[in-house]
C-alpha cells in the first residue's frame, strides 16, 4: 500500500521534500518484508529505531537543492543541501537491507550534485544528477555502523560541495537493532568558510579560508545557534543517545557534554565493538561519526561542545535541557 | 580528629587555601569514614594513591589567582590559575567519595572565576555553584559517580570561556575506581596546553594574550606543565626496571594532542581516560581529545634519557616536549 501510494505521488510529480515529509511520518516504521519508506527528518530529530528483524528494501527519496539561508542571526550564505536541510536527513536502515535512493537535483540548481554512500556498503555507491534530473541508486547495506554520506562532485570542487552543506548520517543497525534508549538525537558539527562582510550580508564561499583552516563558523546543525535557541530535551533517569557526526573538513571534534559524562561511546560509530565507558571527551575525526549515550542524573541545562573551546565562539555548541527532580546527595551548594 | 581540626580552622575564618595547604599534607591518606582533606600535588608530582576502601567526604580548597610568571626563559605572561600554579593542583579521590570544594577568588583578581569539573555530574560541572567574584568564596558538595582522569577548568563567560582556559586555569582530578589503581613504581602528571600571545614581544617583555590567535588556532607556545621548558630543565626521573604511569591531560584550549614516547611504545594506554575498559596494549602514539585525558604506563628497561612529545607539526619546537631520565 505505501509503495503504490508513493508511485502515484511520484507520477503526479509531487516529489518535493516538503510533500514527502508528511507522508513519511505516516509510513515510517511500518513492518514489511518488502518495501518501506525511510523516515527522513530534520536534525536534531533521528529516525525511529528499527524494530524489524528481517531485511527489507528501504526507499530513500532525496532531493538536492541550493538556497540562500541564515548561517547566523546576522548573515546568510548559499547552502547546498538535501531536502532543504543542512545537515541532510539521517537515514536509518538495518544491515542486509537493500537501500533504494531516488536522487533528484532540483530544476533551478546551478550545479550538478551527487551523494556517496560507499562507507555503508562494499564497493562504490555513488548517485549523481544534473539539475532537473533524477537518478536511482540501489545498494545493499552490508557494513553496520554510523557513517557520513556526502557530496563529492568535482565541479566546482568536492570541497565546496561538502562545505556548502551536502552531508548527512546513515546508520546501519545490526540485526536486532541497537539497545533501546528513551531519547535519540542527531547532531552534526560542520565548518563554513566565508568571506567577511557586514551584518545582513550574504557571505560568499572562500576557498582561501578553507586552505588556511580559518573557519568563519563551526556549528552544530547548520546554524550558529540552532541548538541554543531550541535546546534538546530529556528527563532525569532517561538515557539520551546522540548520533554525532563531524562533517569536517579541517577540524577533529572533541565532543564533550559539560556536566555529564558519556556513559558509553562507540568511537567511529563502530557498533560491532564494545563501547568505551565513562568518557569525558571523545574524539570525532573529520568525516567520521560517533554514537554516545548517557543517563541524565540531575536536572538543568547542559552544554554540548567541541571542547576545542575557541570553536564555541564560532558556534560549536548546543544545549540539552534535562527536566526532573534534584538529587542533593549528588550535587548541591554549600 | 581531622574533622575537629578542620572545623576549628574554618571557625577561625582561616579557610583560605594558603592556610589549608600545610594541613593537607598531615591528613592525607588518613583512613576515615567521615571527612578528610585532599592532599594536593603540583605537576609533575601527583598525590599518593588512595589506600582507603570506604568512600569519604574529601575537602578541597582552591583559590583563583592572577599573577605574572615565566612562560618561557625569555618572557613572562599574566597567568590566571588555581593555587598560583598552572596547571593547578592535582586532586585524587575515589569512586563514591563526596568532594566538598571551596573556591576562593583572590581579592586582587580583576576577573570573576569559577570551576567546571569534568568529574562532577550536574549542570556546568559545578560551575554555577563554584563562581566567585574577587575576594569572595563559594562552595559545593559533589558525589563522584564515575571513575576516570578528568580535567577541571574555569568556565567564566566574561571576557570569554576560552580566555580563562588559555590563561592557565585548569588542572586534573583523578577518580580512582573501586579497589584503586594497580600500584606502579612511579607516577607523574603532564598537562599539555597552548598559549596564544600577541606577536612582537621582545625578550624580557611580558607577553599579552591574543584572542584573535586563539580563534585562528595559531598558538605561540604549546607546553607541558605550564612552561616551555618545564620538563626539559627538570626531567622526570625513574630507575631502570621501574614501571612509570603518567596521567596526561589535554586542556587545549584548541588542539587535539598526540602523546608519544619516542624510545619505545607505551605498554598500556587507557584510551580517552576511561578506567572502565581494558587498556590498549603496545601503543606507539595516542591521541587525546581537547578537554580529555589519558593514562599511560610503561616499563623502562634501560638507563638513558627518554623523550615525551607531541610529534604533530611544530608543536615540539613550541614546547610540547619533556624528558624522562632513567638511571
Amino acid at each position: 500500500m505505501p509503495k503504490s501510494f508513493l508511485h502515484n505521488m511520484r507520477h503526479a510529480g509531487f516529489i518535493s521534500a516538503l510533500v514527502m515529509a508528511s507522508c513519511f511520518a505516516i509510513t515510517a516504521g511500518v513492518v514489511s518484508a518488502e518495501t518501506i519508506q525511510a523516515q527522513l527528518l530534520k536534525a536534531p530529530k533521528a529516525p525511529a529505531p528499527i524494530t524489524r528483524t528481517q531485511p527489507a528494501t528501504v526507499v530513500v527519496n532525496l532531493e538536492a537543492s541550493e538556497w540562500v539561508g541564515l548561517i547566523s542571526d546576522d548573515n546568510r550564505m548559499e547552502f547546498w543541501g538535501i531536502n532543504g536541510m543542512v545537515p541532510a536527513p539521517m537515514i536509518r536502515v538495518m544491515v542486509g537491507d537493500t537501500v533504494e535512493v531516488n536522487f533528484k537535483n532540483k530544476n533551478d540548481s546551478k550545479e550538478s550534485h551527487n551523494l556517496d554512500f560507499g562507507k555503508a556498503t562494499d564497493g562504490a555507491a555513488l548517485v549523481s544528477a544534473e539539475p532537473g534530473k533524477e537518478t536511482k541508486l540501489t545498494f545493499k547495506a552490508t557494513k553496520q555502523g554510523l557513517f557520513i554520506y556526502q557530496s563529492s562532485t568535482a565541479a566546482p570542487s568536492n570541497i565546496q560541495h561538502l562545505l556548502s552543506g551536502m552531508y548527512g548520517l546513515i546508520l546501519v543497525e545490526p540485526v536486532g537493532g541497537l539497545k533501546p534508549v528513551q531519547v535519540e538525537y542527531y547532531v552534526m558539527q560542520s565548518e563554513f568558510y566565508l568571506k567577511d562582510g557586514k551584518k545582513n550580508d550574504t557571505l560568499p564561499f572562500s576557498i582561501d579560508r578553507v586552505k588556511a583552516a580559518d573557519a568563519s563558523y563551526i556549528v552544530h546543525n547548520g546554524h550558529m545557534t540552532a541548538l541554543v535557541k531550541v535546546p534538546l530535551r530529556s528527563r532525569v533517569g532517561e538515557t539520551t543517545r546522540w548520533f554525532y557526526g563531524n562533517a569536517g573538513v579541517n577540524f577533529e571534534s572533541s565532543w564533550h557534554v559539560i556536566g555529564e559524562m558519556l556513559d558509553r561511546v562507540w568511537p567511529g560509530g563502530d557498533v560491532s565493538k564494545p563501547p568505551l565507558e565513562s568518557i569525558q571527551s571523545t574524539l570525532v575525526g573529520t568525516g567520521e561519526a560517533t554514537i554516545g549515550e548517557f543517563k541524565g542524573e540531575m536536572p538543568g541545562t547542559y552544554v554540548s561542545v567541541d571542547h576545542s573551546l575557541f570553536r564555541t565562539e564560532k558556534g560549536a555548541l548546543g544545549l540539552l535541557k534535562i527536566d526532573g527532580t534534584t538529587d542533593p546527595s549528588l550535587f548541591r551548594g554549600l | 580528629m581531622s574533622i575537629s581540626l578542620s572545623r576549628c580552622v574554618r571557625t577561625a575564618g582561616l579557610v583560605g587555601a594558603f592556610m589549608m595547604t600545610p594541613y593537607l599534607g598531615i591528613h592525607a591518606g588518613v583512613v576515615s569514614a567521615e571527612t578528610i582533606k585532599a592532599q594536593l600535588a603540583f605537576a609533575p608530582n601527583v598525590p599518593p594513591p588512595i589506600k582507603r576502601t570506604e568512600p569519604a567526604t574529601v575537602l578541597v580548597n582552591l583559590t583563583a589567582d592572577e599573577w605574572l610568571g615565566p612562560l618561557s626563559d625569555d618572557n613572562n605572561y599574566e597567568f590566571w590559575g588555581f593555587n598560583k600554579h598552572t596547571p593547578g593542583p592535582m586532586i585524587r579521590v575515589m569512586l563514591g567519595d563526596t568532594v566538598e570544594i571551596r573556591m576562593k577568588n583572590d581579592k586582587n583578581s580583576k576577573e570573576s572565576h569559577n570551576i567546571d569539573f569534568h568529574a562532577i555530574t550536574g549542570p556546568g560541572g559545578g560551575a554555577s555553584l563554584l563562581n566567585s567574584e574577587p575576594g569572595q568564596e563559594s562552595g559545593g558538595k559533589f558525589k563522584m559517580i564515575i571513575p576516570g582522569i578528568f580535567m577541571y577548568h574555569c568556565a567564566t563567560a566574561s571576557p570569554s570561556i576560552p580566555e580563562h582556559v588559555a590563561n592557565g586555569m585548569y588542572g586534573t582530578i583523578v577518580v580512582e575506581p573501586a579497589g584503586g589503581l594497580k600500584p606502579v613504581d612511579r607516577e607523574y602528571q603532564i598537562t599539555q596546553s597552548e598559549f596564544y600571545t600577541k606577536e612582537g614581544a621582545e625578550k624580557g617583555e611580558t607577553m599579552e594574550f591574543s584572542y584573535e590567535a586563539g580563534l585562528d588556532e595559531r598558538p605561540s607556545h604549546v607546553v607541558y606543565n605550564g612552561h616551555k621548558t618545564s620538563l626539559v630543565k627538570n626531567p622526570l626521573k625513574a630507575k631502570a626496571g621501574e614501571t612509570v604511569r603518567i596521567f596526561f591531560t589535554n586542556v587545549g584550549p584548541n588542539f587535539v594532542d598526540s602523546f608519544q614516547l619516542l624510545e619505545k611504545p607505551f605498554d598500556r594506554v587507557y584510551t580517552e581516560g576511561s578506567l572502565a575498559a581494558p587498556p590498549a596494549q603496545n601503543v606507539k602514539m595516542t591521541k587525546v581529545p581537547t578537554g580529555g585525558a589519558v593514562m599511560v604506563e610503561f616499563k623502562v628497561d634501560k638507563a638513558g634519557t627518554y623523550t615525551l612529545v607531541d610529534p604533530v607539526g611544530n608543536r615540539k619546537d613550541l614546547g610540547a616536549m619533556g624528558l624522562l631520565k632513567v638511571e
